[in-house]
């Protein structure tokens, strides 16, 4: 027994001393509208900050302009014990006349409020930063004009989950998507 | 999924399970330990005050903080406080095994809940050292403990 302790305790040691894995794929398969990977987490500072890369699966024609401006959602957090459908904060994206719009895509007391943000490239690495003042929620891509959405009544002190890439509106992945993304911690 | 968990209800069932721990602690055993955790996000450094019984289950609190970290923010503070639970799973001679489970605020407002895997090696009757294995934001989390029992 005591090896088996000795054991699992060397087992355990490596494991935590390896080096934390910051850079990840999510792809989200065809016909799915949820990324693999995706994982309970909560957000533990006022700042959710990350590096994100699309590739040439974020290229894709749903043949409805009111389909292909669903907004596909990239990374965010519900507030303050909310779900995320009543309050939360995400980056949202669309393929929209050949090119890669990102977006500010909150709910603010169970209303969906969207406002573009920018646009980015297919292959390059941009940084994503939302910042939860008391009031707003502070969007910013590579660090350029921040986009100010007012938050909704809520707390402050609480459970924020993480939310992690999901494709729609309605309709799922036409087929496999791949987004890499980099936490910065 | 998750609608209308609050904070003040992850408090009472936290503090409930510490009751029914407490109830089970009667030849109590106070522990304060210092502690340092290697984390994905930087290196925390805290301690904690345990009350176990001879079966080593133990209640207590804890506190971290953080001197260098990599976010923006997080350099700042990430300051985390909470209440702690651990359950023994398995103990031979000087080493034993246990779940610990904690369960607090970080950066002030953000609840956060810590599982980790903790073995201690008993070095005498006031002394021993453990090393936990955690999970903090998705990642693997190192923690080495010195622990004096008063």
């Amino acid at each position: 027994m005591q090896r088996n302790i000795i054991t699992l305790l060397i087992a355990c040691t490596l494991w935590s001393c390896s080096e934390p894995d910051l850079e990840r794929t999510y792809v989200i398969k065809r016909g799915e509208h949820y990324a693999s990977q995706r994982g309970l987490e909560t957000l533990q500072s006022n700042t959710l900050e990350f590096y994100a890369a699309f590739n040439e699966t974020a290229v894709y024609d749903l043949g409805d302009d009111a389909l292909q401006t669903n907004k596909n959602k990239l990374l965010g957090f519900s507030d303050c014990n909310s779900a995320h459908h009543e309050n939360s904060a995400r980056f949202a994206w669309q393929w929209y006349r050949n090119r890669l719009e990102i977006y500010a895509y909150c709910y603010v007391n169970g209303v969906r409020v969207e406002q573009y943000i920018d646009t980015v490239a297919i292959g390059t690495k941009n940084k994503y930063s939302i910042h939860r003042s008391k009031t707003h929620y502070e969007f910013s891509v590579n660090s350029k004009e921040v986009i100010r959405i007012e938050r909704g009544n809520t707390c402050e002190r609480g459970l924020y989950y993480l939310l992690w890439p999901y494709f729609g509106g309605s309709i799922p992945a036409p087929h496999d998507v791949s987004i890499i993304i980099q936490r910065i911690y | 999924m998750i609608s209308k968990i609050t904070f003040t209800k992850w408090l009472v069932v936290f503090a409930l399970l510490i009751s029914v721990q407490i109830s089970s602690v009667k030849a109590q055993q106070v522990t304060l330990s210092t502690e340092v955790e290697r984390n994905v996000a930087g290196m925390n450094y805290g301690g904690a005050i345990a009350f176990a019984n001879k079966r080593h289950f133990s209640v207590g609190g804890f506190y971290q903080f953080a001197i260098q970290g990599t976010g923006a923010e997080l350099r700042q503070s990430r300051k985390c406080y909470g209440l702690q639970l651990q359950l023994p799973l398995v103990s031979r001679g000087r080493i034993s095994l246990g779940l610990n489970a904690r369960s607090g605020l970080i950066n002030k407002n953000f609840l956060v809940f810590i599982p980790a895997l903790v073995t201690t090696l008993t070095l005498s009757s006031q002394f021993s050292l453990s090393i936990g294995t955690a999970v903090r934001m998705q990642n693997p989390a190192l923690t080495g403990k010195v622990n004096i029992t008063l």
